[in-house]
């Protein structure tokens, strides 16, 4: 059906624009306090292979006494985060690069809409409702 | 990761979706173990109802291995977790566990996401029973599920709450309301066989409520496309710049990097830390490094939460030369004002100018 095609059209124009959208500038601004968290972090991991708040020679203390005073290693959130970090920076010898250090974060994100978009096309839903909630969605990102 | 980890439970008598269970199973619990109990355990009711009361044990088994399997996958990450845990009991606070997941459902419960949502639940559950008496064919699909959560889209856009908090359950909104939408739409287009005039009628109405939900959505799409091409330029770049003598303007990080340093500061020490690889003694630490011999090479008192007075003592001692910049000592980094898509560089500030102080050489 022609309005269906013309629907999926904009479905995939809308994830054209949007996942271009994304990653266009995303190294454009410095890391604020809690992605250096998550930078710092990562580098303890490359340095580790764990999360930890002392370097070697400095500790970061940004939530008080939750590391264990013999190894240094943080529990303050969830892991995967931190492992993600270390690997863009393990990619990029070390060097924290917003773009880079933020790609994978950005790239996962626009997995889970692919994802939902799959699913919804899966369950038989109209191509119309996806473009509207593609415009919703990419504005949260 | 939540909807993998959902749909491959509907398929798991298939391999591919056995492995999909395992691996999204395995990310979750990583990314958000809150969100991963409350699903397993929905998950775990669900089957002992297929099993007990639809005799459907052919889940079980599959069902039953892939628990154990991921049980086994996690244990590591659960040991590890539980050690430090074990080390807040002993200085007699919470498990780190404990006030992770009371954080996180804090987080969700704001603006009564979590009370509204149970209410709307119970609701539609009532309502349903009363009046249907309990389909128990819908019951065993995955796509009922967005029908079982018909309100999710009204609990997700309310309130004012910074979107970060709730933005992982985000990809389960845009699914059940798409979902839900079609069905909507369906059951108009099945009385009046006319589905396109429905389609283009719900446009309006879909926008409208999207305006009623987010009064700024039109004004962040604006904003949206100002971000795309325009650089921001906040306090972080200014310390990383002002000490490694580069002009104003961003922050580059293949060639700031200053390990000798020692750099004392109030907030976003991990920001600079990022940058400059330098020594550090954020706010925690320097209580301790006061009775150290060697001087920070830079003081950077920041503003925030008028905390700029806190190293009076060490930089009128004499030693410290005051720079005062062309930056802005904004609260959070770009940040005017946390929002989404509000991104800004803010040059007026007579009064927050972001100053550092370097030690004079002898």
């Amino acid at each position: 059906m022609l309005v269906n095609r013309i629907y999926w059209s904009l479905t995939i124009l809308l994830l054209l624009i949007f996942g271009v959208g994304l990653f266009k500038n995303l190294g454009n601004t410095a890391f604020w306090g809690d992605e250096g968290e998550t930078v710092q972090l990562g580098k303890s991991i490359l340095q580790f292979g764990y999360p930890s708040v002392f370097d070697g020679r400095s500790t970061f203390i940004f939530v008080a006494d939750r590391f264990n005073k013999e190894n240094f290693a943080v529990y303050n959130s969830p892991l995967l985060q931190h492992y993600t970090a270390a690997l863009a920076l393990k990619l990029n010898d070390g060097i924290a690069d917003p773009f880079i250090v933020r790609f994978p974060f950005a790239l996962i994100a626009l997995s889970g809409i692919l994802a939902s978009v799959v699913l919804l096309f899966k369950q038989k839903v109209p191509p119309f409702i996806i473009v509207r909630q593609d415009i919703m969605h990419f504005t949260y990102l | 990761m939540t909807i993998g980890f959902i749909y491959s439970y509907f398929n798991l008598t298939k391999r591919i979706n056995q492995i999909l269970f395992l691996v999204f199973g395995f990310l979750l619990y990583n990314a958000f173990y809150p969100g991963f109990f409350a699903i397993y355990l929905s998950l775990s009711i669900h089957v002992i109802v297929r099993v007990i009361l639809f005799k459907q044990k052919n889940i079980f088994a599959p069902f039953l291995i892939c628990s154990l399997l991921l049980g086994f996958l996690l244990l590591p990450v659960f040991i590890y977790t539980n050690e430090i845990s074990i080390l807040f009991d002993e200085q007699g606070q919470n498990t780190a566990y404990l006030q992770n997941m009371i954080g996180f459902f804090y987080d969700l419960n704001y603006h009564a996401y979590l009370k509204i949502s149970y209410l709307s639940l119970s609701i539609i559950l009532l309502v349903t029973l009363v009046k249907y008496k309990f389909n128990i064919s819908k019951f065993l699909l995955f796509k009922t599920i967005p029908n079982n959560h018909r309100l999710y889209p009204a609990v997700i856009s309310l309130g004012r709450h910074n979107p970060r908090y709730v933005s992982l359950l985000f990809p389960v909104g845009f699914f059940l309301v798409s979902y839900f939408w079609n069905v909507m739409i369906s059951q108009f287009s099945r009385l009046n066989k006319n589905t396109i005039l429905f389609q283009f009628l719900s446009i309006p109405v879909f926008l409208s409520l999207i305006f009623l939900s987010h009064p700024d959505y039109y004004s962040q799409l604006k904003l949206y496309k100002e971000e795309l091409s325009s650089t921001f330029i906040g306090p972080v770049d200014g310390i990383v710049n002002t000490i490694t003598e580069t002009p104003y303007g961003r922050a580059n990080p293949y060639v700031s990097a200053r390990p000798k340093l020692l750099i004392t500061t109030n907030v976003e020490s991990e920001a600079i830390y990022a940058y400059l690889g330098s020594q550090f003694l954020d706010r925690e630490s320097f209580g301790i490094y006061k009775y150290g011999t060697r001087k920070p090479d830079w003081i950077i008192p920041r503003h925030y939460e008028g905390q700029f007075g806190i190293y009076d003592y060490l930089t009128s001692s004499g030693d410290y030369e005051k720079i005062v910049t062309n930056y802005c000592d904004t609260e959070f980094q770009q940040f005017y004002s946390v929002k989404i898509h509000y991104f800004k560089t803010v040059t007026d500030c007579p009064d927050r100018k972001l100053v550092l102080y370097k030690l004079k050489k002898l």
